[in-house]
């Protein structure tokens, strides 16, 4: 299970988590990073990692643009039901937790995720036991979302004013409408590609 | 405890287990991770003749004997669809290869993870395809540069490829292979000589277990 955690935080660093990481990142800043947020996104992708697990579903063609015409619809809902609440400094509830939850999800499906040894180790024997692999795939969503606990963190222990509070989550709401823009408009493949010749040269 | 305080704390351990992830290089063997329940572990010498052995993948990982996979018939390979050309080989059809062990893998020639594999590819192929293994590279673009027959051509000059591609541009092959949603780069599936499915592993890795598969299916009557 370390093995799984220990790959999915080096490819963190890849190109081809970005579209995991990058979404999810942005949607819990937009809420204001708060832990309930930042918890519901965690639970978020190991649900959608076990989807993947389980070769259930995955968003192409068609359903990948609806998705992100949906998720910028999200996006913008939550930036202004933040900015409604900007005395209250963030975005916070079940409400939005339930939303951040459901963002990491269409995220996961986004994501074209390096398969290494491990990740390919828990993808081919869920095809012969599907039970057994949920642990090691939930260590390894575990690891996806070091960055997103971090960024979370970060944010709670600089403790931005309300108004920076507003700032960070009105950027990051915006910058998530741009990404979820490119992908509905058809761009998915264009922006892994120039995520992976921008990294790796 | 201060939220900041308590927040500053979860930092810095989260920090600790990244540094730690990074010194452990992720290496730690999952022991869940071995393929099928029931396995039979024999013990085969690794290959002598490594081609290019500072960058295989296998001789970073640790000395152990060789577990041969158990090789359950898992039926007649898929027909190949919609192959627009072959790049080394006079060969057309999977059928024309019965009566030697194939390993078919799917790859694209951007994908990081599978030129990870191309080592141990390259290894396998030096190693066995005087023994009666063949391997075919399906390859299936990601992106349309990876379509250009010119950019195949460039990139498997590249990266030493020079066992048969079959060029499949639409991911028909691909997807026809693969069930289910999700269709993976790297896969290998190693074929017996009858064209029957023995083997199939998603992403890089188990290389061992794949030369332990190759050498057990070559020592099988034909």
């Amino acid at each position: 299970m370390f093995g799984a955690f220990a790959e999915a935080v080096r490819a963190t660093a890849q190109p081809c988590s970005f579209l995991l990481v990058v979404p999810i990142t942005l949607i819990v800043l937009t809420t204001g990073a708060r832990r309930c947020v930042t918890a519901a996104a965690v639970v978020g992708a190991v649900a959608g990692g076990w989807l993947l697990t389980a070769n259930w579903f995955v968003l192409d063609g068609v359903w990948l643009r609806l998705s992100a015409v949906c998720a910028m619809g999200a996006l913008a809902t939550i930036t202004w039901a933040s900015h409604e609440r900007f005395s209250e400094g963030a975005a916070d509830g079940p409400i939005f937790a339930w939303a951040v939850a459901a963002l990491a999800v269409i995220s996961t499906m986004w994501w074209r995720p390096c398969v290494g040894h491990e990740l390919g180790a828990i993808l081919t024997n869920s095809q012969s036991g599907l039970a057994h692999q949920l642990p090691g795939m939930t260590a390894y969503m575990f690891g996806t979302m070091v960055p997103v606990v971090a960024t979370a963190l970060v944010v709670e222990v600089v403790a931005p004013s309300a108004r920076q509070r507003l700032w960070i989550g009105s950027s990051a709401g915006a910058l998530g409408i741009v990404v979820s823009g490119a992908l509905a408009l058809g761009h998915h493949h264009l922006l892994v590609r120039s995520l992976t010749l921008w990294t790796s040269g | 405890m201060n939220p900041r305080y308590a927040a500053l704390v979860a930092l810095v351990a989260l920090a600790a287990v990244v540094v730690v992830v990074a010194a452990t290089g992720g290496d730690t063997a999952d022991p869940d991770a071995v393929a099928g329940a029931a396995q039979t572990s024999v013990s085969l010498s690794g290959p002598t003749d490594r081609v290019e052995p500072d960058e295989s993948p296998a001789s970073t990982e640790p000395q152990a004997p060789i577990t041969s996979p158990d090789l359950p018939d898992l039926g007649v390979h898929p027909e190949l669809r919609e192959i627009s050309g072959w790049l080394h080989s006079d060969v057309t059809s999977l059928e024309e290869l019965r009566g030697r062990v194939v390993a078919v893998q799917f790859w694209t020639f951007g994908c990081r993870n599978c030129k990870n594999t191309l080592p141990h590819m390259r290894q396998l192929y030096a190693d066995y395809n005087d023994q009666g293994l063949e391997i075919v590279g399906v390859h299936a673009p990601e992106f349309s540069y990876e379509a250009e027959v010119d950019n195949i051509v460039d990139a498997a000059q590249d990266l030493g490829v020079t066992w048969p591609i079959a060029l499949d541009p639409g991911k028909r092959t691909f997807h026809h292979w693969q069930e289910g949603s999700r269709a993976f780069w790297p896969r290998i599936y190693l074929l017996d000589r009858d064209g029957h499915i023995r083997y199939d592993h998603i992403g890089e890795g188990r290389y061992d277990e794949i030369d332990a598969a190759v050498q057990a299916l070559l020592a099988e009557p034909a």
